[in-house]
């Protein structure tokens, strides 16, 4: 009974760290007026949405939400190939280009992303890569080692003959890999997705520097909309949507994975073969 | 449909590695037959299934399925359906869906594969589990739904690399007497790799691996009666060695003289007799007995040293060569004699007692026979002329 008690306070804290932040954004979205020290707004209303209208949020948001998914569909898909050879040659004698490629793909994380940046966009410029494509190159090259670790780890998890086994009962290669490991491994692509999808999505340093502030993302918006004084409401309105974005995300993955787990585990049904 | 499957001189090396996991292995398993490949680990039955499978490319031989080449051929397209040491059930798929992948792949719709797929199912005597997932299943349970899962692939061949090494004793009777009776029905080429004599005892015809090598290849009871190898008796287990030498189809030990049997066809020089428990009967000694069995040329006389029960029965070490027996060079021999009976009460550690060696589980050995490249002793069985070997690499 204790061990409930326990796991109910923690879901409650968990809750309360997402929520803190969110009330006073979502507040400030919908107030007009709000003049320090009162607790409530003084005047309701939605000048914030009518303002981020005016603003360019629909457009920002669909940027944003483009570039997210394109950084995710690379990065999962490059990630598959390197969290694979990882973890398959993990136990593999000699393997000194491991380290390599580990601190290859770590570099992203360890070096400042500014710095990163500046650096890679001097070498896409001159090798007169387009703005768009340098963009999502090197947001590709910033989560890769998210989306390699994470699918390194289930990898790891699933048993490597799985595919030698589909592969003696008819299977070629590719439909081993798309029929019996990436359906066994969909949690753990979810995961990884997500985070991708954050990198792309939240991004504000890279976009502004590849593109000079020209592609206009909402994280780009958030910016530009900080740097002037007097925009709470515009501000409130833009972070609550670069939060609901992701959050609704991670509810729908978290409600698809369990319904995975509840149908499998109580009708024992199964995914289409 | 079953056929033949034949290994031609197949060497593979794995990566990185400086020796042979498979040298020169050549091996025939007639169409509808078992061969069980028997060896320690690292002998490299395994690395030769999955030759076969063509999951690991050989560096030379070929290996054929009803006399035509498989090397060109992909492992999905070679006729084969494999059990691994894992069930190695699909996570995601529901044990009817497991069981109809093959179809699947092959392009059936699902609901003609899921109905042939119960048939198999059906077969392995799990219908009733058919919407469960692989959690749910026990490690038995799991490992028939690999076998019907490897059936419903319809294979030429079955490869089994020790699909039951896993489970417990009473599982993998059940999964013994479950192969047998698909045999019985589907009649497939099978190929059992198995470090376990008594699973290998399944097979028609058993192989025996040394490092890559076919030391032997016959039935378990050939395999008894006259191994070819000092290793394949220590493979096989229960042999006790007195090293000694042959002279007129007498051996000569610190332990005694004993006669070969008939058909043990070993020149003279030195050799190492090799007898197994199951061959050697105890009594206590007397002085009458020995005189009796000095004649006969089967009888030893020793000490028992140890004593302990196996099953019904108690295993005695008996230290032979009293002579020798202070010293601690003493050969000995093991003997399992009925518990209880009146002979194991009156025989107890230190009693001194006359061992009677007779009938198969007795076999020499000639000093180069365990030699990387010698020839294993000739055989010619009882009532026959000519003679044949035991083993080729």
């Amino acid at each position: 009974m204790s061990g409930r008690w326990g796991v109910g306070l923690a879901a409650a804290l968990l809750m309360l760290w997402f929520a803190v932040p969110v009330v006073p954004i979502l507040v400030w979205s919908f107030a007009d007026q709000w003049r320090f020290p009162a607790v409530l707004p003084q005047q309701w209303g939605l000048r914030g949405w009518a303002l981020a209208a005016d603003e360019g949020l629909v457009p920002a948001l669909m940027r944003s939400l483009g570039l997210g998914s394109v950084v995710a569909v690379l990065a999962v898909a490059l990630g598959l190939g390197t969290g694979r050879t990882l973890a398959r040659r993990s136990s593999a004698p000699g393997s000194r280009w491991r380290f390599l490629l580990a601190v290859l793909l770590l570099a992203p994380v360890a070096l400042p992303p500014f710095a990163l940046a500046m650096g890679l966009d001097v070498l896409l410029l001159r090798w007169r890569v387009p703005d768009a494509v340098a963009l999502v190159v090197l947001l590709t090259v910033f989560a890769l080692p998210y989306t390699t670790y994470t699918l390194r780890a289930g990898f790891l998890s699933l048993d490597a003959e799985l595919e030698d086994q589909a592969r003696m009962l008819g299977a070629s290669r590719s439909t081993a890999f798309l029929r019996v490991t990436l359906p066994a491994l969909a949690p753990t692509v979810m995961v990884a997705t997500f985070l991708a999808f954050l990198i792309g999505w939240s991004d504000y340093i890279v976009t502004a520097v590849v593109t000079g502030g020209q592609f206009t993302t909402l994280p780009v918006l958030i910016g530009s909309a900080a740097s002037r004084i007097g925009n709470e409401p515009l501000l409130g309105v833009l972070s609550l949507v670069s939060v609901g974005v992701p959050l609704t995300l991670l509810l729908l993955s978290g409600s698809i994975m369990r319904r995975t787990v509840t149908r499998s585990t109580a009708k024992g049904g199964s995914h289409a073969v | 449909m079953p056929s033949e499957l034949e290994l031609d001189r197949v060497s593979f090396r794995h990566p990185g590695s400086t020796r042979d996991a498979v040298h020169h292995l050549s091996l025939t398993v007639p169409a509808g037959s078992m061969v069980a490949l028997l060896g320690s680990s690292g002998s490299g039955k395994s690395s030769a299934l999955r030759v076969a499978a063509g999951l690991l490319t050989p560096r030379a031989g070929e290996v054929r399925l009803g006399g035509t080449s498989l090397t060109a051929v992909a492992p999905q397209h070679r006729g084969m359906a494999m059990m691994f040491q894992k069930p190695l059930l699909f996570p995601h798929l529901s044990v009817i869906d497991n069981v109809a992948f093959s179809a699947r792949v092959a392009g059936q719709p699902r609901a003609q594969a899921r109905a042939g797929a119960a048939r198999f199912l059906d077969l392995v005597h799990l219908g009733e589990l058919a919407s469960r997932r692989s959690r749910e299943l026990s490690g038995g349970q799991e490992q028939r739904v690999s076998l019907a899962r490897a059936l419903a692939a319809t294979p030429e061949v079955l490869l089994l690399d020790e699909p039951f090494g896993a489970l417990d004793t009473a599982v993998r009777e059940a999964m013994y007497d479950l192969l047998g009776e698909i045999r019985a029905v589907l009649e497939p080429t099978v190929v059992l790799v198995t470090h376990d004599l008594t699973e290998a005892s399944l097979a028609d015809e058993v192989a025996v691996l040394s490092e890559g090598r076919l030391l032997q290849r016959g039935s378990v009871q050939a395999l008894h009666s006259s191994p070819a190898t000092l290793h394949v008796a220590r493979l096989l287990g229960g042999f006790a060695e007195l090293p000694g030498e042959v002279r007129a189809g007498i051996h000569h030990s610190p332990a005694g003289t004993l006669a070969l049997p008939p058909g043990c066809l070993v020149p003279d020089g030195p050799a190492t007799l090799v007898v197994h428990r199951q061959a050697v009967t105890v009594r206590p000694e007397s002085p009458a007995h020995s005189v009796s069995v000095a004649r006969e040329g089967h009888t030893l006389s020793g000490v028992v040293t140890k004593a302990r029960s196996v099953g019904l029965q108690r295993r005695l070490s008996i230290a032979l060569a009293p002579q020798a027996r202070h010293t601690g060079d003493a050969p000995s021999i093991e003997a399992d004699v009925p518990e209880p009976s009146a002979v194991q009460e009156r025989v107890a550690v230190g009693d001194e007692v006359v061992v009677s060696i007779a009938g198969p589980g007795i076999w020499a050995i000639p000093e180069p026979g365990d030699r990387a490249g010698a020839r294993p002793p000739s055989i010619v069985p009882e009532g026959q002329d000519s003679a044949r070997t035991t083993g080729t690499a």
